[in-house]
Parts: structure tokens; C-alpha cells; sequence
């Protein structure tokens, strides 16, 4: 038989750990449970804290591992009962165990729902009915009953409100802080967790801050239906004539619990602006989501085969990419050149190179003719003009070969070419030279690589290359 | 009229830009006024005059920006348009739809990165939509082709797609078609 380890330990090393329980009671609060947590988180988190125990204290983690255990739970009576099915899978504590631990962090205390404000409204509905129908007098002890009866709800829901006041606050810190660290992030993140929390934050204020701020308004027109304060004010003003003392007592709670009307409009105040801001970005969501889903409809509309290429008809007014397109007939870019410049397919890039050159150059002569002031020759412009030209007569020679045909040795080929067409021949041309060549489209798929290393030296300089040859073209 | 900058706003407007009301300052990603802007709204009735002689109308219905359009073209030419206003609500709903605010879009220092458009790229149902209204493949291209060349969106400092005053009139008019039928 296991050990056990007494409740008063149990509950000790519980708060000790109180981690374990906060984690359960946010699963619970998220998945809105009454009681129910879910039985394998909570052994999960019981194995996480005795293996990390086990490190430094194992006396500690076995004691942890004991008073921890679902059989010690039982039988000290802090958990009501373990339903294993595997759909539901829950353990359920003792109403007053899971309260406690709600009580050490604020944040995490359970605020009132409209369900738990119509329980208040109703219970005091039935006082004010009883005291309508029985002698009030301090002979009848029903009247005395249903009094004392009275005081204890009054002192019961101020307790109520009070907690509900503070886990709306604490509440309300947690997700605005949450949402404002986040959105300083914003640029940076892959996705937005603020919008998660904004939808928790909306909830707050739709399901918990509103009805509170209803539920205590102390502004409420005397007639009207019987809410919580006018069924208080009307139990008042029955006391007023027979029981003074007692009316004034009644409105002292009813105006502490009032109080906190106050309180939850300034949480109010404080979630407004995010509340506001997660209703325009709901508001924006949806609105784009329908004239998407419009837009969607128009597309798959088109699969009836009466479209061209599957595309909405430009004529078609109705749709949502025309109709109330305020940039219609925005202009199409307007066309620089007045006239199409065909380029030889050969040739394209030196002539383009050339014509630039030109250009610039006829750009510089029209500067220096209209300032009339440059006379130093510039040297490096020159032989950079030397150089293109020489480029371009390598191209041109380069381009002479015949790309069809075929070739043991292209660089040797190309070095022969020029090594004979040009008098100031450098073995750097004809890696120029064979570097053009080779970037051909008709020319790459058709190159052989060999493991042939050739050595061509010329005036002092020497190139190393691995031999390639070029297949015939016969597609030609 | 500044003939520097009508000079400028004319060679914008004829090659289909819009002239947006901010700009964004390369320095620092701020947004700034655009001096174009500022010159038309101080000049607009010569403006508008100046282009209905050449044959054009100069367009200043939407907020916070203007462009041109032949006469007669608000009932003709809609291929342009008809193509960014695919865009734009596509880039809308993609972003939103994956827990963006839309306002990611205008937000200079943000923007439209291109891990997010390449997201919605993947996406099998946007990628019907967007060939169903013409737009090509590589919707990173696209958005340069339509909205960044055309001056609706710029691209920031980190290399993002900001989407400027044109776009985001845009965004409200369609926000508001989508709202109305809702309701």
C-alpha cells in the first residue's frame, strides 16, 4: 500500500508548489469548467516538478510523488472524483481547494457571470416576496428568519463583488499588459498572438465587465423591471417606516456594494480603448471576408465553361473587382520610345554597349563644346574606349565561327582565330573571346568537358584550362 | 502652379502613378507629405484644368490622393484597376485571415513582408481568385508591378511593401461594401 501523507501536508506542499494548480486552474478557466481539470495535464505537471525535484532533493520529490498521488487525493478528500473515460478524462477538486488557490494570485480569481448575477437577483426577489406577504414584526419569527436571512445574502454578495471586482482588475492588467508587450513586438513577429488575447479581452468586457456594470448600476430609473437594485431599494423602503435602524443598515450594504460600480468603470475605462480597437479589427475582418468570399464566388462561378481562360469577364459591372473601383481608367504606362528598337539576336549586347558608349561620348563632346573649357586630354578614357573597341572587335570575330560546327579544342580554336586577326593580341582576349562563345544558347548544351589539361603560352604569359569540345549540331 | 513640380507631377501622372498625400522618408521610414500633394491641393482647380485641356480628368475623388484618366476611360479602361482591386482584397483577407491587422499594411515601420505574400501565394483558394483575375504568378512581382510602380505602396527600409494613402481609400471603400452587406 502506497504511503500516504496527511491533508494538512498535502494542502501545504500544494501551496508550496502552487505553480501546478495555476496551471490547471488557466486550463479550467479557458475551457470553462466548473471544478473539472483535466487528469492528464495534472499528472504531466506532477511528473515535470518530481523529475526536476529529483535533481537536487530526492526525498523531497518522492514526498511530492506521494502527496501528490491521485489514491492520497482520495482518501484525504481533496478531489471529488477521477473520471477516467477517455472523453472526458477529469479530476474534479473540492470546490473550497481550488477557491484557495484562486485567492493567492488575484488574477486568477473566478469573476461573476450573468448566471451567477440572475442567482443573486432571484434570491433577493424571494426575500422581497416573503417580506411582502408576512407581518413584519420582531414577534413573528419568520419576520426575523428571512431577516437575518437578508443580512447574510447582503454580506455574502459584497463578499462576491468585491472578489469579482478583483479578478476584473487583475484580470484586465494580465491581457492589457499581455497585448501591449506583444504589439511592441509587432514588426518582428510571424504572427500576432495580441488578436488571441484581444479576443479574451473582448470576452472580458462583453461577458463579465458589462453585466457587472449593469448588475450594479446605482443610476437605474425607479420603475422598471426588478433588478438587483431596485428589489434592495424596495426591501428599504418597507423597513423605512417600522425598522429605521434596520433600512439604514440595508442601505449601508447596499451602498458598499454599490461601491464598486465605481471600481468596474474604471476597469471599463482602462479596456475600452482595447476593446474598441479589437471591434474595428473584427469589424474589418469581416468585411473583408465578404467581399472576398464574393470575389470567390465570381471565380468559381466561371468553372461553367463560358469564360475565357477562367477569368471574370472585364465586362462584367457587377462584379466586385469593378463595381465601385474607384481607380478606373487609371492610366496604362506611356511608352518612351516611339518606335521598337530590334536588336540582332548575335550581336545584342555589344551593340547596346557600343550605342551607350556613343551616346556618352556625344553626351561629353556637347558638354565640353557648350563650356568651351575642357582641354586636358583624358587618357583613361581613352584607352577605356581602346578597350571596348577591341572587345567588340573580339565579339565580332568570336561570333565569325561557325557554332554549328564542330570542335576538338574550342579556346585552342578561338586562340588561333584571334591570335591571327589581331595585332595587339593578349591571351587575355581569348578568354573574353571564349567566354562570349560559349554563353550562346546553341553553343552551352552542345560542350564536352574532358580531363585534358592544356597549356597555351604567349609573350611571357601562360593559360592552364581543361579541354573542352563542342559536338556537331545535328539538329542543323 | 511650381512649373519645377508641375513638371515632375506631369511625367507621375502620365506614366499612371497616383500621387499619394504622405510619403515615406527613405532616412527613416517616417511618413512625410508629399511636396507633389501639397502643390496640387494649393493649385487644384488649375491642375484639373490644365488636364482637361490635354484630354485628360484629373481624378480627386478618392482621399488623399489623385491620378489621371483619359476622358471618358471611368467607363472604359478597368483592366488596371480591376487587377488591384483583386489584389488588394486578396492581400487583405490573406493577412488578416492569418491574425494580422490589416493596419500591419500602412504601417511604415511593418509592411507586407515577402514570407507573408509568398504565404498567401500558396494558398490554393487566393491562388484561384488571383488567376481569375489576371494576376501572375509571382505575386511578390505583382505587387511591384501594380501597387509599388504605380505609387500605391512603397517599399521601406526592410524591404517591405507599405501601403500608402491610395491603398488604404481603397481598403475603406471595400471595408465599407463588405460592411454594408452585412448589415
Amino acid at each position: 500500500m502506497a504511503t500516504k501523507i496527511d491533508a494538512g501536508k498535502c494542502i501545504e506542499l500544494f501551496i508550496q508548489y502552487k505553480n501546478i494548480m495555476f496551471t490547471l486552474i488557466d486550463e479550467m478557466d479557458q475551457s470553462e469548467a466548473n471544478y473539472g481539470v483535466n487528469l492528464h495535464l495534472y499528472t504531466s505537471e506532477c511528473r515535470k516538478l518530481i523529475k526536476l525535484l529529483d535533481k537536487s532533493d530526492s526525498a523531497e520529490a518522492k514526498r511530492i510523488s506521494y502527496a501528490f498521488d491521485i489514491s492520497n487525493l482520495e482518501h484525504n478528500g481533496l478531489i471529488v472524483g477521477v473520471d477516467k473515460n477517455r472523453n472526458s478524462n477529469k479530476i474534479t477538486f473540492q470546490t473550497f481547494f481550488i477557491d484557495l488557490f484562486r485567492h493567492l494570485d488575484n488574477k486568477r480569481v473566478k469573476s461573476l457571470s450573468n448566471s451567477d448575477y440572475e442567482t443573486i437577483r432571484i434570491d433577493f426577489l424571494a426575500l422581497l416576496e416573503k417580506f411582502k406577504t408576512i407581518p413584519l414584526s420582531n414577534d413573528n419569527p419568520e419576520f426575523t428568519e428571512a431577516y437575518e436571512t437578508l443580512t447574510q445574502k447582503l454580506t455574502d454578495t459584497l463578499v462576491l463583488i468585491k472578489r469579482n471586482t478583483d479578478s476584473l482588475d487583475g484580470s484586465a492588467k494580465r491581457l492589457s499588459e499581455f497585448i501591449d508587450k506583444v504589439d511592441g513586438k509587432l514588426s518582428n513577429s510571424n504572427s500576432n498572438p495580441a488578436i488571441q488575447k484581444l479576443e479574451e479581452l473582448a470576452n472580458l468586457y462583453e461577458r463579465k465587465v458589462i453585466p457587472s456594470i449593469e448588475f450594479l448600476n446605482p443610476n437605474q430609473l425607479i420603475e422598471g423591471n426588478n433588478t438587483f437594485v431596485r428589489i434592495i431599494r424596495e426591501i428599504e423602503d418597507l423597513f423605512a417606516d417600522k425598522f429605521p435602524k434596520l433600512a439604514t443598515y440595508i442601505q449601508y450594504r447596499h451602498t458598499a456594494i454599490s461601491s464598486y460600480h465605481k471600481d468596474i468603470k474604471e476597469i471599463q475605462r482602462t479596456l475600452l480603448s482595447y476593446y474598441k480597437r479589437h471591434k474595428r479589427s473584427r469589424d474589418v475582418f469581416n468585411a473583408l471576408e465578404n467581399v472576398f468570399n464574393k470575389l470567390k464566388k465570381e471565380t468559381y462561378q466561371l468553372h461553367d465553361g463560358k469564360m475565357i481562360h477562367n477569368q471574370i469577364p472585364l465586362s462584367s459591372h457587377s462584379s466586385v473587382i469593378i463595381r465601385g473601383n474607384a481607380l478606373k481608367g487609371l492610366k496604362s504606362y506611356s511608352n518612351s520610345f516611339s518606335s521598337k528598337i530590334v536588336w540582332k539576336d548575335e550581336y545584342s549586347v555589344s551593340d547596346l554597349k557600343e550605342l551607350v558608349r556613343v551616346h556618352k561620348e556625344k553626351l561629353n563632346q556637347d558638354v565640353s563644346e557648350l563650356k568651351q573649357t575642357s582641354t586636358i586630354k583624358n587618357d583613361d578614357l581613352r584607352n577605356k574606349r581602346l578597350k571596348k573597341q577591341k572587345q567588340l572587335r573580339i565579339i565580332n570575330l568570336v561570333n565569325s565561327l561557325n557554332v554549328n560546327s564542330e570542335y576538338f579544342d574550342l579556346f585552342d580554336a578561338i586562340h588561333s582565330l584571334l591570335v591571327t586577326s589581331l595585332d595587339d593580341y593578349e591571351l587575355i582576349d581569348s578568354i573574353h573571346g571564349y567566354r562570349n562563345f560559349i554563353a550562346k544558347e546553341k553553343v552551352k548544351n552542345r560542350l564536352i568537358q574532358s580531363q585534358d589539361k592544356k597549356i597555351i603560352m604567349l609573350s611571357g604569359y601562360e593559360h592552364q584550362y581543361w579541354r573542352r569540345s563542342l559536338k556537331e549540331n545535328k539538329a542543323i | 502652379m511650381n512649373s519645377k513640380l508641375s513638371t515632375e507631377i506631369f511625367n507621375l501622372l502620365m506614366n499612371g502613378k497616383v500621387i499619394n498625400k504622405n510619403v515615406l522618408d527613405i532616412n527613416n521610414d517616417q511618413k512625410m507629405p508629399n511636396k507633389y500633394f501639397t502643390e496640387i491641393s494649393s493649385n487644384i482647380d488649375g491642375y484639373k484644368e490644365h488636364y482637361f485641356n490635354s484630354g485628360f480628368e484629373f481624378v480627386d475623388k478618392i482621399s488623399n490622393c489623385f491620378f489621371i484618366r483619359s476622358l471618358g476611360e471611368d467607363k472604359g479602361n478597368i483592366k488596371i484597376a480591376s487587377k488591384i482591386q483583386a489584389l488588394l482584397i486578396v492581400l487583405g483577407r490573406g493577412i488578416t485571415q492569418d491574425n494580422f491587422e490589416l493596419d500591419v499594411m500602412f504601417d511604415s515601420h511593418a509592411g507586407l513582408t515577402k514570407e507573408m505574400v509568398n504565404k498567401i501565394n500558396k494558398n490554393e483558394e487566393y491562388r484561384t481568385v488571383l488567376d481569375a483575375t489576371r494576376i501572375e504568378s509571382d505575386l511578390w512581382d505583382e505587387c511591384k508591378k501594380l501597387l509599388v510602380d504605380r505609387q500605391i505602396a512603397v517599399v521601406n527600409r526592410s524591404g517591405n511593401y507599405v501601403v500608402l494613402d491610395a491603398g488604404k481609400s481603397m481598403y475603406e471603400t471595400l471595408i465599407r461594401q463588405g460592411a454594408e452587406e452585412i448589415v
